[in-house]
Formats: structure tokens, sequence, C-alpha cells
């Protein structure tokens, strides 16, 4: 499987009269993208607005975040399952457009009033210490607010959100079809030397079972008590994982994340080089009794070992703690079967960082990579325009939260700042070996 | 003390000295998907070996597991 990622790099967007690329300008056509998102019925109103990094500019009811790629050749679709056929991706060539995002701001009506099951949304800030926290603050982010029908379900509220910025997306990334490549990595996953270390990613993640969509989709299949699957690394690059688009809260990885996750670029470019990459073992975590996280742990390590891994990379999303033992044992499970580990991510702690920084661990775990802590807080100056607020004063961000006033000074820990829990370890925090 | 857990491995890391196995993490003291009876047999099963537990003198942490039967999630 080889695919052919060309990228086209977006130094402005201008709204104009018709949407295109020509030399990093993109202009966008706004009505056309409006006439575009509001042809599904669950969605009322739909406006445009485009946010620059460095400005002012506070975007509030964010939602998700998608980069704009299209499928130029090959078998299916970008955003399979969601605006594609389920067809398997990873194949042919694929244009992205970098340095943007479509990001979905959107309000609806909720049904779930409490618990993790709920809708919950994130401040994006694109200046100040609130930008300096995650690279989605670096992009320019051309912002659909949204307002979905009252009527419609927490389930096709997620549909609608996600619907709409895949559409758009796609048709962005569009404008650069007959324009001749200049910038092409090609991703395969080729026979290497056989001295070079096998290598695996194990990317774990949370999802809740009980809630209308759990998390993490498959080729737009919420991923539920699924035990681990196996997938090639370029089926990331083609959108094949998704994100929940009702939950904008930097627990959960957004669809722009897994479109770019950080270890599957970094894998696939040493690949050859400095290992031989396996692909990505793909594992639903936080099982909710002993033996589900057992089970889990021991098959995706016996996936691995099957595999014939020397090593396993292994991350996680969310802070749940329940989530983290099967994250642990899987850590464990992997190395009692003499594949070596590094496990990379956010730890707790705390606000001043003098609590627990792990909530569970294994005598096995002895190469972890932290990047940062989950728990600081930041204080945000307050803007000079909000996007996202339509006709309305106050915001929320968690329902049963305060509702506040996005013009004023906030101080928010990560979780809601869109993108700022660093889950893949793209974010802006130094790292220093002890 | 006795804690009644479903993620025992914790209570072991935090060295609670008495530990209940329980059903599932948000529902350590029963199953609300079984039926009623069922339900309230593994209840009362779980609650009769916490207070066993108490009065059971223990030298580190300990998992008690309480004879219950119930489909894992």
């Amino acid at each position: 499987m080889k695919l052919e990622l060309i990228t086209y790099p977006v130094k402005n967007v201008e709204f104009g009269r018709l949407t295109s690329y020509k030399n990093g300008i993109l202009k966008v056509d706004k009505e056309e993208l409006k006439k575009l998102v509001l042809e599904d019925e669950r969605i009322v109103s739909v406006d445009l607005d485009v946010a620059f990094p460095g400005e002012q500019t506070r975007i509030v009811n964010v939602r998700d975040m998608v980069e704009p790629r299209v499928k130029v050749s090959g078998p299916g679709g970008v955003f399979p399952g969601i605006i594609a056929p389920v067809q398997t991706v990873g194949e042919g060539r694929t244009h992205r457009l970098s340095g943007v995002t479509v990001t979905a701001s959107a309000k609806m009506t909720p049904t779930i009033m409490s618990g993790t099951a709920a809708q919950d949304t994130a401040i994006l800030d694109m200046w100040g210490p609130g930008a300096q926290l995650a690279p989605l603050s670096s992009l320019i982010n051309i912002v659909l607010v949204l307002r979905l029908a009252d009527t419609v379900s927490e389930l096709d509220t997620h549909a609608a959100i996600i619907t709409a910025e895949c559409k758009v997306a796609k048709r962005l990334a569009e404008t650069t079809v007959e324009i001749p490549p200049q910038n092409m990595e090609v991703f395969e996953l080729h026979e290497v030397s056989p001295s070079l270390p096998r290598v695996v990613y194990i990317v774990g993640f949370m999802t809740n079972w009980h809630a209308p969509h759990s998390a993490v989709a498959y080729y737009g299949l919420p991923v539920r008590e699924s035990l681990p699957t196996f997938v090639h690394p370029n089926e990331f690059l083609d959108g094949a994982l998704t994100a929940d688009a009702r939950k904008g809260i930097s627990s959960y990885a957004r669809t722009w994340q897994w479109m770019n996750n950080p270890v599957v670029f970094k894998l696939l470019r040493e690949h050859g080089k400095r290992l031989n990459f396996l692909g990505v073992i793909v594992q639903r975590t936080r099982f909710e009794a002993e033996h589900g996280k057992l089970v889990s742990a021991a098959a995706a390590s016996q996936m691995a070992r099957l595999l014939g891994a020397d090593g396993a990379f292994i991350t996680r999303t969310t802070a749940s703690g329940a989530n983290f033992v099967d994250v642990m044992l899987t850590v464990q499970a992997c190395e009692q079967k003499g594949i070596k580990t590094v496990l990379l991510g956010p730890e707790w702690g705390g606000k001043d960082g003098s609590e627990l920084p792990l909530v569970f661990y294994v005598p096995e775990a002895t190469a972890m990579v932290s990047t940062g802590s989950t728990d600081r807080e930041t204080k945000m100056p307050a803007p000079s325009k909000v996007i996202g607020m339509a006709e309305d004063k106050l915001v929320q961000l968690v329902l049963g939260n305060a509702p506040f006033s996005p013009w004023s000074e906030i101080t928010l820990d990560d979780y809601s700042i869109a993108g700022a829990s660093d889950w893949w370890g793209e974010n802006y925090f130094t790292r220093k070996a002890y | 003390m006795v804690q009644i857990t479903a993620m025992t491995m914790v209570g072991k890391q935090t060295r609670a000295n008495r530990i209940v196995a329980g059903t599932s993490v948000p529902h350590p003291c029963g199953d609300p998907s079984a039926p009623p009876d069922a339900d309230r047999a593994l209840r009362k099963e779980i609650v009769r070996t916490a207070l066993e537990v108490l009065q059971t003198d223990v030298e580190q942490p300990t998992v008690f597991t309480p004879k219950i039967t119930f489909t894992a999630k």
C-alpha cells in the first residue's frame, strides 16, 4: 500500500467570489460553502469566519476540526464512512492543505444533561498564553459557526457537524486537484533491511460505550466494546479515524489530530531508516471491569508478538484513571512477552504539580516520556474578537459548569482548551531527560 | 476499613487494607443491566462480603472476591 501525500501550504485565506487556491492564497466563496452545509436539514444556520494566528481572537463552542484533504487517485475517498463509501483507504494520491483547519463551532440543544456521555465545548485562543499550548492555534482556522435544529438527537448532532466540516474540508482541498505537486511525501511500509528493529504503534484511546457516539470512529463506525484492530498507518492520513464531533474538550483527540498524529508520521518517516514500522494496533481502552482490561492488554500484546515486534510505542487519550489501567496493563503484557515498550503521554499531578503523577503503574513500565501535566491552569486575557457566539452573551463548556462571558479574562484547565492536552507529543512543552 | 472496587489492582497499589472485588467501574455494587432479582442478590452478596471482611484481620492489602457470577463488561 503506497500513499503519495501532496502538501499545498496555505499562507492566507480570503473570502472571495470563487473558491480557489493559488500561490498559497486560499480564496473561499462563503455562499457556496454555506449552501453546501445547508444541504443538511439538521443544520438551521451557518456562518463562516476566519481566525488568523496571532490575532486577538477567541473561538468558542469549538467542537471539532479537520484538515482539508481530497483523494485524487486510488481506492475510496477521504473520510470514508462519513462522506465516502466504506472502502479501505491509504493508497494512491491524497492532496492536503497545510497550515489551515476547518473548525466547527456549533450550538445544539442537548438531551443528555450530565455525565461523560454529554456534549461539551472548548475554547481556542489565537494569541497569548492560550495559543502557546496547542498547535491548533498556529493554524488559520476557517470557522463554521453552526446552529443545529432543536429536534436533532445527540447522535445526529455529531453526524451533522462532522459531515459539514468534512464536506467543506474536501471542497477546499479540491482546489488543488489540477495543480502540479511540488511537495510530495511517499508513505509505504515497503520491505526493509532485516537488521532494523521491528516497531509497532499501539494507539490506545478511551471510548464511552454508553454514549451516543463512543468518542472514536473507524470508517465512521463508533468503536465500542471491540478488541484491538490492526490498521495501516496510511489509513489515518485519509481520515479513517475520526472523533465524536459533539465533544470539543481536549480529553479526546480531535479529527484534525487523528489525521496528523505525530507518532504515525514520525514512524512512517523513520521506516527503513532507523526502524521497521509494522503498523498500528488500534486499541479501545477503559473496559469497565478488570476482566476486560486484562483481555484487551493480552490481545494487543499478543497481536504485537505475532507481528514479530521488538518494540511497541504506546499512547492513550483522556485523563480517565480507569482508562489508564488498561494502558499500563498493555505495557506490562508487552514487556512480559519480550516486547520493549515506550509509553508517551501527560501526567496528572494537580494544579501545582504536587499530587500523584500516575494513578496506576507497573514495575515493567521503565521507559516513559512525559508530555507535561493535564491539571495546570492557564490565565487567558480578554479578546478583541469572539467567533461562535451569534446573539449569545455567555458560553458553557461542560453542562453543570457555570456559564461565563468569553469577552473577559478567563482561567481554564487544559481540558477546556482545544488540543491543549498533549496525548501524542505534538504540543510545545519542552522535555528534559532524567 | 474495607474498599469495594472493580479495580482491585489500584486498591492494592494505594495500600487499602481490605479490598472487595466489585462488579464494574460505574457500578461496583451491582449490575443494573441484570434482572432486578439477580441484581439484588448480587448487591446483597457484595455488601455481605464487605461486612464479613470488616471483621477479618489482615497483614497486608488483601483482595476478597464475593461469591458472585456476572458477565464482564
